[in-house]
């Protein structure tokens, strides 16, 4: 695809002119306003590319394929392609949530487009596996929790898109998003929702090899740190670091110490 | 008047609660809860006091507080409306609709007001299952229709393109070319019986899309009259265009010319033999907004009174079945919708014995200005560079007809050579060997289905540029749509015709030698 095609598609917004790339990935539920937070406390060495999935934010819903995003794979070619388009190269890719695990996807169909990968607050599968795996939850719960949001569905605007902007955000931030807000179409949440809560993509874990940073909420309903360390331990290459916080949000919640232990684990090769 | 007293949040008719804020360490724990709160739930009063508010939600709920209101509160100092289901004392699921707020960052305390939402929880709740269902129904019926229309075209594809392949053949003895004539003339009005009865189902099942553009009538109309041309010559009838001025009217360039095609060929049908069609434009008025009347006019028999009002209902012939005159009665059904559907309206007079006028009115809009330079990419143009092209068209079909068909397509057009490849693995083989000059991929094949080959095409370096085309029975807008989306360079749908077969492949085949 084209440059022009996939901006478009992706709604793709470039932050910056610094001489390495990296790509921030929102999860489930939200789109790349979420970054607000962090986007101002990562350094200036940086061209940041921030995009929303197709159906979320501004992205073009006219895309939208429910079989091609019925499954992760098909969001991490939305993520190989804009790299491929845009021709970025050696690219650090940070996921949050779900995205965690589109970049690894992306990282193992594409190997040479990433040259490191963030997972913010990461889980490979959120269901408990009988006989030995706890995600945390029963397929009841989950069901139970797509059956909330869209109950919520008249908060939900509000609820995927968190509101107004904070007062941290850049002004150009602002004034380039502030038509995007709400425009998460139903449909393609449902979709995205359920190939989030219901995938099972513990089995890729082993096949990673590029280094992977693997920062964990001490308290998070979502993925507990025993998911964190599951992950670790199966994941070549892999460095955990857990943050003394609460939530599933940390780069909302402690963009700060996101943002140093992102930097740290960046400038890791210069040393 | 005595003074009113501050009542507290003991009074209030919905629940009141205190949590610890981000500012204490820990998890939320509840430290206040009104009467209210307490009842409602079956706990006794001061029972809750220390235990975690996750401890109260549903995991579902502990989440959305979790992953959302958490970190909206921090943010933002405030959540509202937000569903979320409780526990009560025995276990059962609460929905309440929840409020809270927050002063600061590190305030301590969070301050939460919950109403219950039963009732309306239920309500939501049916209607969202009732909008489930109509989805589910709606998506069944379109994946129906979808296999309805391979399944009729899949046969149809063998009896039109062999007997296509006859009619080329310049040995085929001269006794049978009016056979293999009727063949082909029968075969194309029973695809177009197939296509008016899909048609109508997706009319009817509120599928059809329009996308309103300007289009300027005359040339419409032109168009049309030429595609009629031969039918009209065959019954000795003069067709004309009669408007004075150039008008354009909102609407979809194709559908428009779907409702006149249908308009002027019954027009012809329904006409005596050396009669007339005369279509006029002309602007109307209605309240004040410029429309523009399309008439069709034949001199045919013309039509009762009593007949003209169920004459755009389905099926409706009137009694034409006793004549030889084909048509399933539909044609006009769907016109009237698709032209409803462009905001138009259709209308019919008539006099018996005379003839009668069928006629459309649609907006009028100022005309588009001078179209674009459109660049058409052909793949011609990053064809220089490379090596000398193949000849080789490759053809990856599990169906052993189809397969023949095409390679007596691909040696009739004479410029290549068809190599099948009846399984998507061998398909996919053999393409990275003999690197064809073009690839034809049908989209349904056991195993592994056109888009997953396409996939794996595509990520092969050494076969990239090289045209990838689908050929398919899936011939709705829809399943064409998709197969551009996925990256195919053209869709063709079966049956084929082997004109445009033919077209597409020397667009892909340009600059190719002659074998």
């Amino acid at each position: 695809m084209n440059r022009q095609k996939v901006v478009r598609r992706n709604n793709v917004h470039l932050i910056g002119d610094g001489a390495r790339t990296m790509m921030l990935a929102n999860g489930f539920g939200c789109d790349q306003t979420m970054w607000r937070y962090l986007v101002p406390r990562l350094p200036e060495c940086y061209t940041l590319v921030l995009f929303d999935y197709v159906g979320s934010g501004g992205s073009d819903i006219s895309a939208f394929d429910p079989h091609r995003y019925a499954a992760l794979e098909g969001y991490a070619r939305d993520v190989t392609e804009i790299c491929e388009a845009l021709e970025l190269q050696d690219v650090i890719l940070v996921g949050h949530s779900v995205s965690s695990m589109i970049g690894l996807l992306a990282c193992q169909a594409n190997p040479a487009l990433f040259e490191r990968l963030v997972m913010i607050c990461p889980s490979p599968c959120f269901l408990n596996i009988s006989p030995d795996y706890l995600g945390g939850f029963e397929r009841e719960d989950l069901q139970e929790l797509l059956d909330l949001m869209e109950r919520n569905y008249l908060g939900w605007a509000s609820f995927l898109a968190p509101l107004v902007m904070g007062r941290e955000a850049p002004q150009d931030m602002i004034d380039d998003m502030a038509k995007t807000f709400c425009s998460t179409d139903i449909r393609a949440a449902r979709v995205f929702a359920r190939a989030t809560f219901f995938s099972d993509y513990r089995h890729i874990l082993p096949d990673a090899r590029h280094p992977t940073l693997i920062l964990q909420s001490e308290t998070d309903a979502l993925a507990d740190q025993r998911i964190g360390h599951y992950m670790h331990e199966r994941m070549p290459g892999s460095k955990f670091s857990l943050i003394k916080g609460e939530g599933h949000c940390l780069h909302m919640t402690h963009p700060a110490d996101v943002a140093d232990r992102i930097e740290r684990f960046c400038d890791d090769r210069r040393h | 008047m005595q003074e009113f007293s501050d009542p507290g949040p003991e009074k209030f008719p919905c629940g009141c609660m205190v949590t610890t804020g981000p500012g204490t360490p820990g998890e939320r724990t509840i430290v206040f809860a009104n009467r209210y709160f307490y009842k409602r739930l079956g706990f006794y009063r001061g029972s809750l006091l220390g235990h975690s508010l996750a401890s109260l939600l549903t995991p579902a709920s502990c989440i959305i507080l979790d992953s959302f209101i958490l970190p909206m509160l921090k943010h933002e100092g405030k959540v509202e409306e937000i569903l979320l289901e409780v526990l009560s004392s025995d276990d059962a699921h609460i929905p309440v609709v929840a409020n809270a707020v927050m002063e600061g960052p590190g305030e301590k305390y969070i301050y939460w007001s919950l109403f219950r939402a039963v009732q309306r929880d239920k309500l939501y709740k049916e209607l969202n299952q009732t909008r489930d269902l109509a989805e589910q129904a709606s998506r069944a019926k379109s994946r129906f229709l979808s296999n309805m229309s391979h399944e009729l075209r899949t046969p149809m594809n063998a009896i039109l393109g062999f007997s296509q392949i006859m009619k080329a053949d310049p040995a085929l003895p001269e006794n049978d070319v009016s056979s293999v004539d009727e063949i082909i003339k029968a075969g194309h009005h029973l695809l177009e019986l197939i296509n008016e009865v899909l048609d109508l189902a997706r009319v009817e099942a509120g599928q059809i899309d329009v996308s309103l553009e300007p289009v300027q009538v005359t040339t419409s109309i032109e168009d049309v009259l030429s595609l009629v041309r031969p039918l009209a010559d065959e019954r000795e009838i003069k067709c004309r265009l009669n408007a004075t001025e150039c008008l354009s009217v909102k609407a979809d360039r194709t559908r428009l010319k779907q409702v006149l095609l249908n308009l002027v060929s019954n027009a012809i049908k329904y006409n005596r033999s050396g009669g007339e069609v005369i279509v006029d434009v002309e602007r109307v008025q209605d309240d004040g907004d410029h429309r523009v009347r399309l008439s069709v006019t034949d001199t045919g028999p013309g039509i009762e009174p009593e007949d003209l009002s169920g004459l755009a209902t389905p099926f409706n012939r009137l009694q034409r079945e006793e004549n030889s005159i084909e048509g399933t009665g539909i044609g006009l059904s769907i016109t009237r919708q698709i032209v409803e559907a462009m905001d138009g309206t259709l209308g019919i007079s008539s006099e018996v014995g005379v003839g009668s006028t069928f006629w459309i009115e649609l907006p009028e809009c100022q005309p588009m200005g001078p179209a674009p330079e459109t660049l058409v990419e052909k793949p011609a143009a990053d064809t220089s560079a490379r090596e000398p092209r193949s000849d080789i068209v490759l053809y990856i079909e599990d169906n052993p007809v189809n397969l023949k068909l095409v390679e007596q397509f691909v040696r009739r057009h004479g410029k290549a050579r068809m190599v099948p490849a009846d399984t998507p693995e061998k398909g996919i083989e053999l393409a990275s060997t003999l690197k064809p000059a073009v690839i034809l991929l049908d989209l349904s094949m056991p195993g592994m289905d056109g888009f997953q080959v396409l996939e794996i095409l595509k990520a092969k370096p050494e076969l990239a540029g090289i045209p990838i085309i689908a050929m398919s029975a899936y011939a709705l807008p829809e399943d064409i749509h998709r197969g551009k989306a996925a990256g195919f360079d053209d869709y063709l749908t079966k049956p084929l015709k082997l004109n445009h077969f033919f077209e597409v492949l020397d667009q892909y085949l340009v600059d190719q030698p002659r074998s």
